[in-house]
């Protein structure tokens, strides 16, 4: 499973970084990192910080400028990618044709596989609502709601990116408790609303809670401007998982809509011939001791047949 | 009145909501109300995304729970959904030479304890590495063979036999790596020229011919290739000539021979058959010619040669 390299790592631990880095059968997760283009307004340079916060501990804030425009060359930004082994990006810059822009992507074998550039609308930070935050890298619930999102093919896959970058790490345990995060995602006429809420479990009577939300911040309207999606083939490509996470296919097990388990078994054909039955004599062997030898011989063939057919 | 509302629209929504409860996602696709929106944009997407949270809280919460210290623990399910991965799928790595080699003689490691004891420091030592056991290279004193020069460096000779291991490790390591990255791989030595320069089709053969018996066994043991015999039939082999004193049965019997070929009734579809009509109708077609033309006799004669004969062959 390791990638063979012509320049060997020094020490062990560069050895441990460099296979940390490796493709794995089971994925890191996925980090991103905050990108600020050549000109930022303040508003940008805010919604990076935001996600930043919301991103931790999965995140990275590049400090100093980058100028890129990563619709018409993505290299630099894959270049960025690869060095420091961040698959999601966000970058924001502001000229005069594409005011307060943000353009969030993701990448695939340290290529870009779809990026969409929104334009900042509305924007209040986390700060602008005075209540008490949740705790930081919390694993948020992500609600999405429009109509856009299951018809246009784009908003499909903007759904899939935007799920992509916020879920932070799969688990197989959480606490009921630690479920404290909401993330909004409003698709309409053109407009992505990001919202983002605390929840309050209030007592119902039942095992269920009733929720309650509480906006916390950040909040957003998004114009979406430019996107790039990724070729089919790339897609698929990307999509494809490794044997040895898929699950195992259960043979001659069929489950029916009313979940019903059926099973199917394969039997030899039964010999009557020798079936034991009540003792007589009549049925003794040795009365036609060659007939029967020649009959159960011929039986057992067929028997043998009947399973290769099955 | 409005708990009544609320539990509607929560109905409402169940039925055509999906889920990812792996990866805690919720998702309504009816569309919106754009004026209902338009009234109080905050209030509706609180409104809307309360409704989508309940909903998924409802079903996480029906999860099975564990209680560890206190604290109730649901077990997600898988994530549903598949999300394009980060990096490609891991490959295997490929087996170096001598890991090809050691699976084909059935050849296993041994596994070597990591520590030995030392009867004459009376400590555990490391079998390799660092303060290893039988060191030689701390050795103050090397005994030198009759046979050798005992004027010579004996210690930098063998830091400088210990270098030459190390380099071709180096180098098979490196190989290895460009073989299976299937890059081309210089060879050690003299590579045979034939393949370099323009291949073709007889160099080729010319080449598998030559490697074929560059083996210990003579090729005997070898591993042959699809249909190698077909392709290097006849090479190698060195062309042989009668003797001028050849002995005149020998050369009889050869002339018979094909005399038979050509005229037996056998075997129609020889190339070398003799095409009797075709020849009967040439040598008529001739005498017809030299009739007609007396004049040009003695030159068509002439030309007629060794090619015209009478009785030619078919083509």
């Amino acid at each position: 499973m390791v990638v063979s390299r012509i320049n060997k790592p020094k020490t062990k631990r560069g050895k441990r970084f460099l296979e940390n880095r490796d493709p794995k059968v089971v994925e890191n997760v996925k980090r991103a990192m905050f990108i600020k283009g050549g000109r930022t307004s303040e508003k940008i340079t805010k919604t990076l910080k935001q996600f930043y916060i919301l991103k931790t501990p999965f995140a990275l804030m590049l400090s100093k400028k980058n100028i890129l425009r990563p619709f018409d060359d993505s290299n630099p930004l894959e270049y960025l990618a690869q060095k420091n082994d961040h698959s999601l990006f966000m970058f924001g810059f502001d000229s005069k044709k594409r005011p307060d822009s943000l353009i969030i992507g993701r990448m695939f074998n340290n290529q870009v596989l779809d990026m969409f550039e929104f334009g900042i609308e509305k924007f209040i930070s986390m700060e602008d609502f005075k209540n008490d935050k949740v705790t930081l890298g919390t694993k948020p619930m992500l609600v999405f709601n429009g109509e856009a999102f299951s018809v246009d093919p784009e908003y499909i896959r903007l759904k899939c990116l935007l799920t992509d970058y916020f879920r932070g790490e799969v688990v197989q345990n959480i606490r009921l408790q630690g479920l404290e995060h909401v993330i909004n995602f409003t698709a309409l006429d053109g407009k992505i609303y990001f919202r983002s809420f605390k929840t309050v479990f209030l007592k119902s009577g039942t095992k269920i809670p009733n929720v309650e939300l509480t906006e916390i911040g950040p909040s957003f309207d998004f114009v979406v401007r430019r996107s790039k999606l990724a070729s089919d083939d790339l897609y698929k490509k990307s999509k494809k998982q490794p044997k040895e996470i898929m699950p195992n296919k259960k043979k001659n097990v069929v489950r029916d809509g009313l979940g019903t388990t059926y099973g199917r078994i394969h039997m030899q054909k039964q010999d009557l011939d020798r079936l034991q039955l009540r003792k007589l004599k009549a049925f003794k062997r040795k009365f036609d001791k060659p007939d029967q030898n020649k009959s159960g011989n011929e039986n057992n063939k067929k028997a043998k047949k009947d399973t290769v057919t099955e | 009145m409005v708990a009544m509302e609320n539990t509607d629209s929560l109905q409402q929504a169940a039925s055509v909501s999906v889920q990812d409860i792996g990866n805690l996602v919720q998702f309504d696709p009816r569309p919106i109300d754009s004026s209902e929106f338009k009234k109080d944009p905050d209030s509706f997407l609180k409104q809307a995304c309360t409704i989508g949270t309940q909903l998924l809280i409802n079903n996480i919460f029906q999860l099975p729970v564990e209680k560890i210290d206190d604290v109730i623990i649901a077990k997600l399910p898988a994530p549903s959904t598949t999300l394009p991965r980060e990096k490609p799928i891991p490959k295997e790595k490929p087996l170096t030479k001598w890991e090809q080699y050691a699976k084909l003689k059935g050849i296993k490691n041994k596994k070597k304890q990591r520590k030995v004891w030392d009867e004459t420091s009376k400590t555990w030592k490391p079998t390799w590495g660092y303060k290893r056991i039988n060191d030689k290279t701390k050795d103050w004193l090397i005994e030198i063979k009759k046979n050798e020069d005992p004027n010579q460096d004996f210690f930098s000779k063998r830091t400088q036999e210990r270098n030459e291991r190390v380099s071709k490790n180096e180098l098979q390591r490196l190989r290895n790596i460009a073989r299976s990255s299937k890059k081309k791989v210089p060879g050690v030595g003299a590579t045979p020229s034939v393949l370099s320069e323009n291949p073709d089709k007889l160099k080729l053969k010319k080449a598998l011919n030559i490697a074929k018996r560059a083996d210990a066994s003579m090729s005997k043991f070898s591993r042959k290739l699809e249909n190698e015999d077909k392709v290097t039939k006849g090479l190698g082999k060195k062309r042989k000539f009668e003797s001028n004193y050849g002995d005149i049965k020998n050369e009889k019997d050869k002339q018979l021979k094909l005399f038979e070929k050509l005229t037996s009734t056998k075997d129609r579809s020889s190339k070398e058959k003799l095409n009797i009509e075709k020849a009967t109708n040439k040598f008529i077609q001739s005498e017809n010619a030299e009739k007609s033309s007396g004049k040009k006799k003695l030159a068509k004669r002439s030309k007629m040669g060794g090619k015209n004969k009478k009785f030619s062959k078919k083509k």
